[in-house]
């Protein structure tokens, strides 16, 4: 009886509660959405793994309270010693997450991933990329009026900017006990964007809206010049925009100077063609395993069954759905003084999330116009929407940290 | 709550602020690309002589598209329409 007590002591069986039950049965759906839905695999596999293994009570895999690893005097505890008490998975976690490192590692491959030849030939849709960021500061000021702190507030509106790494860079600076749900919350809704562009779209866009066709209004109104070398615009313009927003945003640099350097080695061509190819494969691939596994990690039970998660994804979505129908809406305002009408889809784009926002407001666009090819449009807002975003989190962070 | 608001008109005229200076910044690089730049396709000399027959955008792609899948090492030399 005695070997059998012991026995039953050595498993994990008596630490098992209805909240690790509960939190497994997360693990399990968000498993099934990747695995099966094939929503956003590469991201949500490795977070929703990581949410199981850091509730397998005593595998000591999930993220401790950064309190205890802080030391007298604002000093931490070395990596090794976090490894030897915490183990492997909060070594992880304190030298990749907490100093902000993989999110714009990520953005780098990002940059290389990039193309900024739609947004150079369309550069005044650019604008619809800055309009479409309304939903973070909307819900910012939504969720500081139902309690949030202001850094929980400004970590749970970046969710709006649909930019995973962005949010995860915010949420890592401003509310780092956050960073689980907010991650969670932030990658769903961007797998859910075929899903929230239409049902936004179709809340406010007029049937005849929806036809707009851009080419024939590009034919109809030319642009006032052509661009005669692209290459080189491309080459010259992370350069220029990375020297720029260094000085007008400092706190952006992080994000967006590594996403310009991503792409400046892509279109250097042949001679940095080795730097981009291991920014965008090897160094994004390893890049995104242990961000997924090392978020996940910080969803343990007490951490993740809160009343505040169940506002992370609340504010979330609406913060998604409110920035989608500001860029719809700065659309609208524009065609009411333009000649040149433009499609309101392509504000529905400046969000982030590129290029799956893109292609899905360009299959909505050919549903009621089978000749209405509007990508290369929506790409110019969508890619915008990524320095939008940028920007939104360096201002975020600028006055809140 | 005001400081929030306050919050809110820094960040979205920041915002906008940035990607208008991205428009101006793009038409200064398009500008000056197009002023002292000759050459559509970055190798100088190649498909020259049917430069004039095919649409510029559609040659950058072609030229786009044989660098990367030849990873740099393939040239375009001629781009010809066929007529059939």
């Amino acid at each position: 009886m005695e070997i059998l007590s012991e026995l039953f002591n050595m498993t994990a069986l008596g630490d098992i509660t209805y909240q690790t039950l509960i939190m497994w049965a997360i693990s399990f759906v968000l498993l099934y959405l990747g695995i099966k839905k094939g929503y956003e695999p590469l991201l949500l596999i490795p977070i929703a793994f990581g949410v199981l293994l850091a509730n397998f009570p005593g595998g000591q895999m999930g993220v401790v309270n950064p309190e205890l690893i802080e030391l007298e005097g604002h000093r931490y505890m070395n990596l090794f010693e976090i490894a030897h008490d915490y183990g492997i998975m909060n070594y992880l976690y304190y030298s990749l997450i907490k100093t902000g490192l993989l999110p714009p590692v990520i953005f780098m491959g990002v940059g290389v991933l990039t193309d900024f030849g739609p947004m150079l030939r369309n550069l005044k849709l650019a604008l619809f990329g800055a309009a479409a960021q309304i939903g973070i500061f909307s819900i910012l000021l939504g969720a500081i009026a139902v309690g949030f702190t202001p850094k929980e507030a400004a970590s749970l509106g970046i969710i709006g900017g649909a930019d995973g790494p962005t949010a995860i860079y915010t949420t890592i600076k401003l509310a780092p006990h956050l960073l689980g749900p907010i991650a969670i919350a932030a990658y769903s809704y961007m797998a859910l964007v075929p899903v929230i562009i239409p049902l936004v779209a179709k809340l406010f866009i007029s049937k005849k809206e929806f036809t707009i066709n851009m080419k024939q209004m590009e034919k109809q109104y030319p642009a006032k010049y052509e661009i005669k070398n692209i290459k080189a615009a491309k080459i010259i313009f992370p350069i220029a925009l990375g020297t720029l927003s260094a000085v007008l945003v400092p706190s952006s640099v992080p994000l967006l100077g590594m996403l310009l350097f991503g792409n400046l080695i892509k279109e250097v061509g042949s001679s940095t063609s080795r730097l981009a190819d291991a920014a965008q494969g090897p160094i994004m691939n390893t890049a995104t395993i242990f961000l997924g596994l090392t978020v996940g990690a910080t969803m343990t039970a007490e951490v993740f069954l809160s009343e505040k998660t169940l506002g992370i994804v609340v504010g979330g979505f609406v913060a998604f759905a409110i920035s989608i129908a500001g860029g719809i809406f700065a659309v609208k305002l524009v065609n009411l003084f333009s000649k040149k009408k433009i499609n309101p889809l392509i504000g529905a784009t400046g969000l982030s999330a590129v290029p799956m926002a893109s292609r899905v407001a360009n299959e909505l666009a050919l549903k009621y116009d089978k000749k209405n090819h509007i990508l290369q449009y929506c790409m110019a807002s969508n890619i915008s929407g990524v320095i939008g975003s940028a920007v939104a989190a360096g201002v975020l962070i600028s006055f809140l940290m | 709550m005001s400081e929030a608001l306050k919050l809110m008109l820094t960040g979205m005229s920041t915002v906008f602020f940035i990607l208008i200076m991205v428009v101006v910044l793009g038409n200064i690089i398009i500008r000056i690309t197009n002023r002292f730049s000759v050459a559509v396709v970055d190798h100088p000399g190649a498909a020259a002589p049917s430069q004039q027959e095919i649409n510029p955008l559609k040659l950058a792609a072609i030229v786009s598209a044989v660098e990367i899948t030849t990873k740099g090492k393939g040239r375009v030399t001629l781009v010809e329409k066929i007529n059939e």
